[in-house]
């Protein structure tokens, strides 16, 4: 069976404790996890049936009339949930940045153009960084494997920063003939 | 540099296996070494609320000391767990269970290089995500001779484990409590279901006087 990236997400969330709707939106929000997907609060009954049509998450019958359902994940919810979260940490999925093809098609631009663009690419990946580590700040407790996350994400951007200052080295000392 | 003669438990695995890992299910006892802390004063009703802001308070004051931390000291570095003392000035309040004359304190322990200075550095750069004047001090105690118990599970258990180790346990041993009683909270509540969480349950005691 193959989750999506949001029903693995719900998928988490129920396993750690039985959790109704509104709790679920409640955890997305305050541990930022639209940072990783994207999932409106209006999907996550979609998602959530999805779930309880598979056998993996049981709905909790609500006790009164206004009560909320509450969902829990079931033994075969939690295979799935073991069985995903081996494949997700073990296998490698490539993600295509834009900046692969800004570059391809670098010659389309003047040399002041390119330059000025990867230029504009290096604050931009500045300002990630601030904002990440802004949003740990503002974030604490987490716990470490959502810190080594963190360090993820800021490892990444800082090698991607340190490729376009070597690039942009490279590029403005090179000799660009010019045409007259 | 703090201050020497305190234990530095990213040297000593099995003495932090020991203050942090104990048996589940039965009362063992451990003497608690000198360690520094980052402590986080509280007082009156112990209410959720008052205290996960302590705790969230807590955690952000010393980010970026755990973050230098983590930097320095690599795959030896262990995220500390939060810790809660609770006591009155009258211990018969206490043992009443009337919490409003309750005073408590969150704390977590500090890598042994981490003196007041640097918890004060540490809580000034946080300064922004803290907001008010921060009850926040360093401090370095030994908790010495004390009996504690790992338990998993409700903490609506735990009122019956401490009825057990004040009523039958201590007196049985010929021992009685000599500090704050002292949870610690090995997960954070909003990602571990109540029946899977873990908690140590930490009394200071001393020989009973005949």
């Amino acid at each position: 069976m193959n989750l999506t990236d949001a029903e693995l997400l719900l998928l988490g969330l129920v396993a750690e404790m039985p959790r109704h709707g509104y709790e679920i939106e409640h955890a997305l929000e305050t541990r930022g996890m639209r940072e990783w997907t994207q999932i409106g609060f209006s999907s996550i009954y979609f998602v959530l049936g999805k779930l309880e049509k598979a056998g993996l998450v049981l709905a909790a019958a609500p006790a009164g009339t206004k009560a909320r359902k509450t969902f829990s994940i079931t033994a075969a919810g939690n295979r799935v949930l073991l069985a995903q979260t081996v494949a997700a940490l073990q296998t490698y999925r490539p993600t295509y940045s834009t900046l692969l093809l800004g570059m391809i098609h670098w010659p389309a631009l003047s040399r002041d153009e390119a330059l000025a663009a990867l230029d504009g690419r290096l604050s931009s990946i500045t300002a990630e960084i601030a904002r990440l580590e802004n949003l740990r700040r503002q974030r604490q407790p987490m716990p470490d494997h959502i810190e080594a996350l963190f360090d993820f994400s800021a490892s990444q951007l800082a090698a991607e920063r340190s490729w376009i200052t070597n690039t942009l080295d490279y590029m403005r000392s090179k000799p660009w003939p010019t045409q007259e | 540099m703090a201050d020497a003669g305190m234990m530095d438990l990213t040297h000593d695995r099995e003495m932090l296996r020991t203050l942090y890992a104990p048996a589940t299910g039965a009362f063992s006892m451990v003497d608690v070494p000198l360690l520094p802390f980052a402590v986080w004063d509280g007082e009156g009703l112990p209410e959720l609320s008052s205290i996960s802001t302590a705790i969230r308070n807590l955690y952000t004051a010393i980010y970026p000391i755990r973050r230098h931390a983590r930097e320095r000291m690599g795959k030896s570095f262990v995220e500390p767990p939060v810790e809660l003392l609770y006591w009155a000035d009258d211990m018969r309040e206490w043992a009443a269970g009337h919490r409003n004359n309750w005073r408590w304190r969150a704390q977590i322990t500090l890598p042994v290089w981490a003196d007041a200075r640097d918890l004060e550095d540490s809580a000034a750069e946080m300064r922004q995500e803290l907001g008010l004047a921060a009850p926040l001090r360093w401090d370095a105690f030994a908790e010495g001779k004390c009996v504690q118990m790992l338990h998993i599970g409700h903490t609506d258990d735990v009122p019956v484990i401490l009825e057990r180790l004040y009523r039958e346990y201590l007196p049985q041993a010929g021992l009685e409590p000599s500090g704050p009683y002292h949870e610690i909270y090995l997960d954070d509540w909003s990602r571990v279901s109540p029946a899977k969480r873990k908690l140590i349950l930490r009394q200071p005691v001393r020989t009973r006087p005949n």
